[in-house]
């Protein structure tokens, strides 16, 4: 009896403890776990408006705007949800609530492989009729930005944020005092390592902890070896051409430039988030980064007088390699997103429209977003609230994204969720040195396999 | 001998009256409706959910796939490193915590006014949020701007503090040192507690029988504070079991899954990569670990019966 009683004690105490360790934790994914009925249909949803749900970051202000000056014409409204800051939050949320009658009419999404999730679940509206009916929803638009959501040729998203490519940044004053000028060719780049090291510079700030600043380094050196068509062909699941003999170059290069001491010896522990290689950078402490074009902001928002005079920016050196000359990486754009069963398609096309309207498009570039637009330039040029700098900057940037052959999405952007880890962890760990070239490889071939 | 006039009213061996005024089953309803709703049920959702394929999309429910997400257990190397990195942070936590905190504890349970503002200033650290403090520590922790930087100075370039965050040995270090940081105030809490209800007693006889200060530590204040300890001791584990703010903020499972633990590496796998189904098989993972440990721990302390450590006093 005492050992019987003595026994359950411990059994319960033991699965006590160990629940209470738990619960909290499968709570968060249990959350999600009860399905909804599936079917909201049109009639569920709300009467006289559609709802907009927006990233809640600071770039909300300017579709907050475009939603004002809509519904001062229009009878059905257009209400604006604030949404979660981080992307993976606001992502859930979507995935969470279509389909319901509570779900957002309109939301924003990363790229094809955002979406292709809920295009299979029949969740999203095609966009070809609202195109027919209105031709500047596509020609408005960059075709390399605009056609990354266009899937088995129809049309599902509008770009409706900032185009981000990325590119290198350099510190003017730290070059000239090495007696440089800003690498053109790898070559180059590379025989700039040690003059800069003897300076007690970092030649190549990284913000490594954070893995999404390592991929960028990929990137470029993969558009420039291989092209970015192939690894864009490798990104959708053609294995071959990770392990290619251009694959292979790219990757020996890069283990060539950490070897030299390209990105010092404690890249691992920068991150981007707290100021770590924005700082190094407008410090002195680095020569070079490679980032995207918010990287301007971010450096502004520590040292405005550094980016008025000592901040360089340009394109990514060339490599001998079968990339095309001036291929380019990065962040597209956002794109906002029709649910298939809005209630009012035809409000929801008309509110699209401000998209492309200069208002919206100059609220952009107040944001420090370059607009995804055919016509960016002529507003930048236009825009007489922009200092020389500024104008300089953006012009730089429309001229890359204008000039380049290709723009290949960002890789962890351009596979499925559950790839997007394995793919960052393979980039940081061949490139410290935890595993080779083999061993990435077929990491690159597990997490992009289809 | 002594007191044993003042001893209470009869204690069975299991300590505490038995049945004195226990109310029925219906007065711990509220808390077993609250121990379903809230852990029961969830558990089961996930246990559910661990044989389904579900990317959280509603429209799109959990599909049955029988024991597809299972059987990745044996063979996902990420899971098992995860599954070390736990056990490592476990043990290295116990191995900082207790010690320290015993130790201090103990020196704080002391009259002296000087000890309490000592130890009022030690526990600062319990006032501030976990998310505030990794993001403090990543400050302090960075090798250009932070601590490390300054070290460069004493140390010369490129020493043991200088690449913190970038090598899994040292980043493990720094989370072990966070948790003795703010961790330990908490527990030296629970063992000054508990070292000022030792009867004064027991020293002064110890003393009598020429006792020294260590020798009294031994023989009477470690084996009196042995409930303390266990109690002080399961709080850890479970403490550090569960950790996650901590490492997300900080290190983000890095250098290279150095040190993702297992609520790390479920958030990762479940909610990151919005795979359900994996992230629900790691989470049951987590339950049965913390079963196991739970119920060893329980067993081997003997914290269900709890015998008094004043018996014969």
């Amino acid at each position: 009896m005492k050992n019987l009683r003595g026994r359950t004690r411990v059994l319960a105490l033991g699965t006590a403890t160990a629940i209470a360790v738990a619960g909290a934790l499968v709570g968060c994914s249990a959350a999600s776990g009860t399905a909804g009925s599936g079917s909201g249909g049109n009639s569920d949803r709300p009467e006289g408006e559609i709802h907009v749900l927006v990233l809640g970051d600071a770039a909300a202000s300017a579709e907050e705007a475009a939603a004002e000056r809509f519904n001062k014409t229009s009878d059905v409204k257009v209400v604006i949800d604030q949404g979660a800051t981080a992307g993976s939050d606001y992502q859930a949320a979507i995935r969470n609530s279509v389909g319901s009658a509570s779900a957002p009419d309109v939301f924003m999404s990363w790229g094809a492989a955002n979406i292709q999730p809920l295009l299979d679940a029949g969740a999203l509206m095609p966009l070809d009729d609202f195109i027919k009916d209105d031709p500047k929803l596509k020609s408005s638009f960059l075709p390399s930005v605009f056609n990354e959501e266009v899937i088995d040729g129809s049309t599902y998203g509008i770009p409706m944020r900032g185009v981000a490519p990325t590119f290198l940044f350099y510190n003017k004053a730290v070059l000239k005092a090495a007696g440089l000028e800003p690498a053109t060719t790898w070559d180059e780049l590379l025989s700039q390592v040690d003059a800069l090291k003897a300076q007690g510079v970092t030649p190549l700030g990284l913000a490594g902890a954070d893995k999404w600043p390592t991929q960028m380094w990929y990137q470029y050196l993969f558009a420039r070896e291989i092209g970015n068509d192939k690894v864009a062909a490798g990104l959708a699941g053609d294995g071959d051409v990770w392990a290619s003999d251009g694959s292979k170059t790219a990757l020996k290069k890069l283990r060539d430039l950490v070897g030299a001491g390209g990105f010092g010896e404690n890249y691992d522990s920068v991150t981007y988030g707290t100021d770590g290689s924005a700082a190094l950078l407008r410090t002195g402490k680095s020569a070079y980064e490679l980032m995207g074009t918010w990287h301007f902001a971010t450096i502004e928002a520590g040292d405005a007088d550094f980016v008025q005079n000592d901040l360089g920016w340009t394109a990514f050196p060339s490599v001998d390699g079968a990339g095309k000359a001036g291929e380019i990486a990065g962040n597209l754009s956002n794109y906002y997103n029709v649910a298939a069963d809005t209630r009012y398609p035809d409000t929801v096309r008309d509110f699209l429209k401000q998209l492309y309207s200069d208002e919206f498009l100059n609220d952009q570039l107040k944001l420090g977003n370059l607009p995804p637009t055919e016509n960016a330039a002529s507003l930048i040029e236009a825009d007489a609230d922009l200092g020389a700098v500024n104008k300089d900057y953006l012009s730089f940037v429309v001229n890359l994204v204008a000039d380049a052959p290709t723009f290949q999405l960002s890789w962890d952007q351009a596979v499925p969720a559950e790839s997007q880890t394995p793919v960052q962890n393979a980039m940081a760990d061949y490139l410290n040195g935890t595993i080779d070239a083999d061993a990435w490889i077929s990491a690159m071939q597990d997490a992009t396999a289809r | 001998m002594i007191r044993s006039a003042s001893r209470g009213p009869d204690r069975s061996k299991r300590g505490g009256l038995q049945h004195a005024g226990r109310p029925g089953f219906a007065w711990s309803l509220p808390a077993v409706a609250f121990f379903t709703f809230f852990a029961l049920l969830p558990l089961a959702v996930a246990i559910y959910l661990s044989f389904t394929k579900y990317n959280g999309i509603r429209l799109v429910p959990p599909r049955f796939v029988g024991i597809d997400n299972w059987s990745r257990l044996l063979t996902d190397d990420a899971l098992h490193r995860s599954i070390g990195v736990t056990i490592i942070l476990i043990v290295l936590a116990v191995a900082t915590q207790l010690p320290v905190s015993l130790l201090i504890g103990v020196w704080a349970a002391g009259p002296q006014r000087m000890r309490a503002i000592v130890v009022a200033l030690y526990f600062i650290p319990l006032l501030m949020s976990t998310a505030a403090v990794a993001v403090l520590w990543a400050s302090l922790a960075d090798p250009n701007f932070g601590v490390p930087a300054a070290l460069n100075g004493i140390l010369g370039p490129n020493n043991a503090f200088s690449n913190l965050l970038g090598k899994p040995a040292t980043a493990l270090g720094l989370i072990v040192f966070i948790y003795l940081w703010g961790a330990s105030p908490l527990h030296t809490l629970i063992y000054q507690g508990g070292a000022r209800a030792i009867p004064e007693v027991l020293y002064q006889a110890a003393s009598v029988d020429g006792a020294g200060r260590v020798r009294q530590f031994f023989s009477i204040t470690l084996p009196q504070l042995r409930n303390t300890m266990v109690t002080s001791t399961i709080l850890m584990i479970v403490g550090t079991f569960t950790t996650f703010d901590l490492i997300l903020i900080l290190t983000r499972g890095g250098p290279s899954g150095g040190t993702s633990n297992l609520p790390f590496f479920m958030y990762d796998r479940g909610v990151t990569a919005l795979d359900f189904g994996y992230g629900s098989v790691v989470a049951v993972v987590l339950i049965v670990l913390a079963t196991v440990v739970s119920i060893v721990m329980v067993r081997a302390t003997r914290y269900d019966e709890m015998q008094g450590t004043q018996e014969g006093l």
